[in-house]
């Protein structure tokens, strides 16, 4: 959780920050003669807090490159999650900050400073939404997918998931000696006569019926083109329909296929959060190194032409 | 079969070197940042970054410098030193503005290494400017990229920063009052103290203007009876055709000023100057009169010496055709004319205060003939065309000059018809108003009726000025019932709201002050 208790001096810090930035604003606009200007010495205060927190929250991924880092010559590296935290505040202190710098102006349409403050409000509102998404989504993940596992690491399970419902298919439908033959009451001396178990030969078949037409396609394939195990709903539905089906035997079975069944589901949904998770980024990091790299070209040449 | 899932069964199932390996998703990500990186340095090279143009432009330049948009050089020079930083030089507007000074009190830097803002030094000796001096620091004021209103540095805030307390600004003990920072009557001093002087025993404005005029007699004529009187002697100073409109030569000629008073314009028309009357017959020459000698009248409206000119050259003339049959007679004719003429003007009685310093005495000539008979006969005329009733001591104050009379400057039209030279009004601007608006200052008690306004004894006197100050008072009829009331620029001219609601007329230092002043400029 990147939002909670833990975060409280952070949050604190930051409204401070932020309130004392526009209660400094107000006064300097109003000692202003023709406004605010990134050039003034006011502005350049806050051009360069502003610069800074920006900075700051773009080390973070250099900062998570080098997880195991404990110092930085003699200073402390700080804990990836203090730099996660700094990362999350001081970028959101940022922007009103650089709108201070700017005035709260987006200079001249097709200027540098135009595209700087149009990038920085698309990576400071994409860092929003993942703020919203990071706070939201693991902890469903937590309620939701118990059989939750490394992102990373899916096809290797899916592969083992295959693998033991294959044997456990296999070993359920293997026809076995003893059960080869039904065995019949007669009167004693009456020879005994073995027939066919009719009944667990049409359970076998059925379970292997519904490996191949089901359970192979929903673990091989994209698990909603069967819609009967798509679901918990409909996977309850479906393999309680099979169980009265199927003999005491293959009960066991049964429940265990069921169980990695619902481990294939829980993979698939994991898949879609990771996804809402991680996709945010690929917006969100590009163009904040975009962003710092022209906001340095900035830096370089509003000093110059001061 | 039961499946195990314990812990250790689960880890088990795990690749436990899949850290080492970048995820697909990373590598999209870092594949992204790369690209993302590109794009930006690509766009700013291929929109000019390199090359320092527009991409860098926080506004739009004013109109005036749009040639210059372009090309920051122009005036991102940095004082051409060719250093790192490429500020905007004082150099770079004074390569095209002048950039005069603005008050010849105010501190001064000796170098541009001394320009202080701050510190209230904002001009810097310069050596090859006219006036020793210009303006420095011309950013301080006049900001670019932020739109015209930036860029003519009009804010009262930038005159507040040294009227604020001028005397941090001056070199000495300044004129001005030592604060002014608002245009309020308790903010701002009055109008024209430079003109101000004691006269019976109050402190009004005085007009230097030397000329004897009596509006009370004028304004009693049927021909000024009607509201809009005043227009017909003082009407503005349009915009001569040989003046483009708008154009930022003088002020002069705008429309903003009343026009200077004209003799052959405004008073010609009643008053024409004649020569005095002297008839002759002499024994030996022709009935010789006034008129034969001056034939061409009315007498020119000219200065003194070139009525003496004009009065020789037709002396001269005159006796040419005329003839006389001998010296004797001439001479004759020359000793009786200026006989009479000396006699007469020992008799001229002329008004109080005709006279500035001792009184021209007419001589007799010394010779009757030749040149110097008929110079002393022009010399006489002139006096006489001076000091005759209808004649230049009507008007003008008279003196004496090696001996011979002139008539004191007027220093019409060439005396400044701004009475409140530090500032600028506009009388076009203004043209709603009726001229009594401003320039009545008279007390009710002393007026009984509008054609009573003549009668103001003030009015005798053309040296009083009756434009308004900052406060002043207004009489104002409403049928027979005269009534003052205080009045004050404030009234429209001021920030915020008017009683009615509605948005006060500009009252910022530029409307009626300017900074560079444009007397100091090369």
């Amino acid at each position: 959780m990147l939002v909670d208790r833990n975060a409280r001096g952070w949050i604190v810090a930051t409204i401070v920050m932020f309130v004392a930035s526009v209660g400094l604003y107000i006064p300097y606009v109003a000692s202003t003669v023709h406004g605010p200007s990134g050039g003034s010495a006011a502005g350049l205060a806050y051009g360069v807090v502003g610069s800074l927190f920006m900075l700051i929250a773009v080390l973070l991924g250099l900062r998570k490159r080098f997880r195991t880092l404990q110092k930085i010559g003699p200073i402390p590296a700080g804990r990836a999650h203090t730099w996660m935290q700094a990362h999350v505040w001081l970028g959101l202190l940022s922007y009103p900050v650089i709108l201070c710098h700017a005035g709260f102006r987006f200079g001249m349409t097709g200027s540098l400073t135009w595209a700087i403050m149009w990038l920085f409000t698309v990576v400071f509102v994409s860092g929003i939404v993942g703020l919203v998404i990071q706070n939201i989504i693991p902890r469903t993940m937590l309620e939701r997918l118990p059989l939750e596992t490394i992102y990373e690491q899916h096809g290797r399970v899916l592969a083992l998931l295959r693998g033991q419902v294959k044997a456990i298919v296999d070993d359920a439908t293997l026809e076995k000696d003893e059960e080869a033959f039904e065995l019949e009451a007669v009167p004693a001396g009456a020879a005994v006569v073995t027939s066919p178990n009719a009944r667990l030969l049409q359970a076998r078949e059925q379970l292997r019926a519904f490996y191949e037409d089901d359970l192979k396609r929903f673990l091989d394939d994209d698990p909603r083109s069967v819609p009967r195990l798509a679901t918990a709903r409909t996977a309850a539905g479906t393999f309680g329909s099979i169980r009265a089906s199927m003999p005491a035997s293959l009960l066991p079975a049964i429940d265990d296929i069921e169980h990695l069944v619902a481990e294939r589901r829980q993979i698939m949904q994991q898949r879609v959060m990771y996804h809402w998770l991680h996709l945010w980024l690929l917006c969100h990091v590009p163009l904040s190194y975009a962003l710092v790299v022209l906001a340095a070209i900035h830096a370089f040449q509003a000093v110059r032409y001061l | 079969m039961a499946i195990k899932r314990d812990v250790k069964t689960l880890a088990g199932r795990l690749d436990r070197t899949y850290f080492e390996r970048q995820s697909t998703i990373r590598r999209i990500r870092v594949l992204a940042i790369v690209v993302c990186v590109a794009a930006g340095l690509g766009w700013w090279a291929m929109a000019g970054g390199v090359t320092e143009g527009e991409l860098y432009n926080p506004g739009h330049v004013s109109g005036p410098h749009a040639a210059f948009e372009s090309n920051c050089a122009a005036c991102h020079s940095g004082n051409g030193k060719g250093g790192f930083f490429k500020t905007v030089s004082d150099t770079s507007c004074l390569s095209c503005h002048d950039g005069s000074i603005h008050h010849v009190n105010q501190k001064l830097a000796a170098a541009h290494a001394d320009i202080d803002p701050k510190n209230h030094v904002m001009a810097v000796a310069d050596s090859k400017h006219p006036f020793g001096a210009t303006s420095a620091s011309c950013v301080s004021c006049h900001v670019e990229h932020r739109g015209p209103e930036a860029l003519r540095g009009t804010s009262d805030a930038n005159c507040i920063a040294c009227h604020g307390n001028i005397q941090n600004a001056s070199m000495s003990n300044p004129h001005s009052a030592d604060k002014i920072v608002a245009f309020t009557v308790a903010d701002h001093p009055e109008f024209g103290r430079k003109l101000v002087q004691e006269v019976d025993g109050a402190k009004r404005p005085f007009d230097p203007t030397v000329l004897e005029f009596n509006h009370r007699k004028h304004l009693a004529l049927e021909q000024f009876s009607s509201a809009d009187s005043c227009v017909k002697c003082h009407a503005v100073d349009d915009v001569p055709a040989t003046q483009p409109a708008g154009s930022m030569a003088t002020a002069m000629g705008s429309g903003k000023y009343i026009r200077p008073i004209d003799f052959n314009a405004h008073c010609a028309g009643c008053h024409q100057i004649a020569g005095p009357s002297v008839v002759l017959q002499t024994k030996r020459g022709p009935r010789v009169t006034n008129e034969n000698l001056l034939a061409e009248t009315p007498i020119p409206h000219v200065p003194m010496d070139a009525v003496r000119a004009y009065a020789a050259a037709h002396i001269g003339k005159s006796i040419a055709d005329k003839g006389f049959a001998d010296a004797r007679a001439l001479e004759d004719f020359v000793k009786k004319t200026t006989d009479k003429l000396i006699a007469d003007a020992g008799k001229a009685k002329l008004r109080d205060g005709a006279w500035t310093g001792d009184p021209a005495k007419p001589a007799a000539p010394t010779k009757l003939s030749g040149g110097e008979g008929q110079g002393a006969m022009a010399d006489l005329y002139a006096h006489a065309i001076a000091t005759s009733a209808k004649g230049c001591v009507l008007c003008h104050s008279l003196e004496q000059a090696n001996g011979v009379v002139q008539t004191v400057s007027t220093k019409i039209p060439d005396s400044p018809r701004r009475w409140f030279a530090s500032s600028e009004f506009d009388h076009r601007a203004h043209r709603a108003m009726n001229c009594v608006e401003c320039h009545a200052n008279f007390s009710p008690e002393k007026i009984a009726s509008v054609r009573d306004i003549a009668s103001v004894p003030e009015l005798e006197k053309t040296s009083f000025i009756s434009s308004p100050g900052l406060t002043w008072q207004q009489t104002v009829q409403s049928g027979d019932t005269f009534t003052t009331r205080a009045r004050s620029c404030v009234e429209c001219h001021h920030a915020g709201k008017t009683a009615r609601g509605t948005t006060g007329v500009a009252s910022n230092c530029v409307s009626c002050h300017q900074f560079h002043d444009r007397g100091k400029e090369r």
